[in-house]
């Protein structure tokens, strides 16, 4: 059993929640891990996934560090004054905390969905030994289109039609409107940094090992444009694996996936060879 | 066997492939996929996708409606008016 402990610490101007592993008990102490969340209900749905993760990297003797960024979950301020680099800056203020705390030489950045954008994206700034990237995103447009996507079915799950256009939500962004989606006002900020969030570009400058995981429903899925993507920012630098699960890690399930056997499986071989 | 029932065919075989349906004699073609629960919002997602790639058929936000995706017969019939053009 890995210990846990949990608590605010200052990152810059604000404070933010976050919880780390094996930093008392780990027997091996030069390579942390801090994870960095997706958003929206994503957040909030691989919470558990992320959790496991968490307690499997300190059992191995990795120490990590979760934390709740700017305007999410018990983290300092509301979600709609948070934007891009400031998260950016979170998740560098993260890898600090944790070679802070733990005393680990070394840190790797793991970002699920849109963590993976934000890891990429932090890594020089993080001094990060390794990037992790599991079902990334790393096209900011495509994301925000596939975000106002997910919010349109869902509007039409409820109400039996959409009603709403993805051209329509992005006028409204584009007139400086607020929308809310699944609850949380996304703001035409967070819009513009998302699309101007030069992840791939990120990716393909960062030097340190990277691995990139694929989780698939099928060994046979198609490889999504987003892996597709990371692969050719890698080139031959990075490892680029498929994980066959039997749901997405982000998604509320009709399983409820909690330790996602294969993604750890992956993820655990390849630190163990860092 | 009609093209049209072909295309049922399709639909059904990625419906039962992809969602985890507990009862499939309850799924039927006329069956009501959201009331049922076997398809939920990030659900749809994947049929959107599924469509687009391996149907050659885009779905357009404004056809995000139930009366082209309430059920798998609805589904296919979709895929046929979109494909008369």
């Amino acid at each position: 059993m890995s210990s846990e402990a949990h608590g605010f610490f200052d990152a810059g101007a604000h404070r933010l929640f976050a919880v780390m592993h094996g930093v008392e008990s780990s027997v091996r102490r030069d390579l942390g891990v801090v994870l960095v969340h997706p958003f929206m209900e994503e957040r909030q749905d691989a919470y558990p996934f992320l959790r496991s993760l968490s307690v499997a990297l300190a059992e191995r003797g990795h120490p990590s560090l979760r934390a709740d960024l700017y305007g999410c979950g018990d983290s300092a301020g509301e979600w709609s004054d948070a934007d891009i680099d400031g998260w950016v800056d979170d998740v560098a203020h993260c890898a600090a905390r944790l070679r802070e705390q733990a005393g680990v030489r070394d840190v790797v950045l793991l970002g699920l969905r849109y963590g993976a954008s934000l890891a990429a994206a932090a890594a020089a700034r993080a001094e990060a030994k390794g990037l992790a990237l599991i079902a990334p995103v790393l096209r900011g447009r495509e994301y925000v289109m596939d975000v106002l996507r997910a919010y349109i079915a869902s509007e039409m799950v409820l109400n039996k039609k959409a009603g709403v256009s993805r051209e329509g939500l992005m006028s409204r962004l584009d007139a400086g409107e607020r929308v809310n989606l699944f609850g949380y006002d996304f703001t035409p900020r967070q819009r513009d940094g998302m699309v101007s969030l030069d992840a791939l570009g990120a990716l393909a400058a960062f030097e340190g090992p990277t691995l990139v995981v694929d989780v698939a429903r099928t060994e046979t899925a198609r490889e999504p444009a987003e892996v597709a993507a990371a692969r050719a920012a890698l080139g031959d630098r990075g490892v680029v694996v498929r994980a066959v699960e039997p749901q997405p890690l982000h998604l509320e399930g009709k399983v409820h996936l909690v330790r996602a056997d294969a993604v750890r499986k992956e993820l655990l071989s390849w630190m163990e060879a860092r | 066997m009609s093209d049209q029932q072909e295309v049922l065919d399709k639909v059904r075989e990625f419906v039962f492939a992809t969602y985890p349906v507990a009862d499939r004699s309850i799924v039927t073609e006329d069956a009501s996929l959201p009331d049922l629960g076997v398809i939920d919002s990030t659900g749809y997602l994947e049929l959107f996708d599924w469509l687009q790639a391996d149907m050659g058929v885009e779905v357009l936000d404004e056809e995000m409606n139930t009366e082209n995706f309430e059920t798998m017969r609805r589904i296919a019939e979709f895929i046929a008016r979109k494909r008369a053009g």
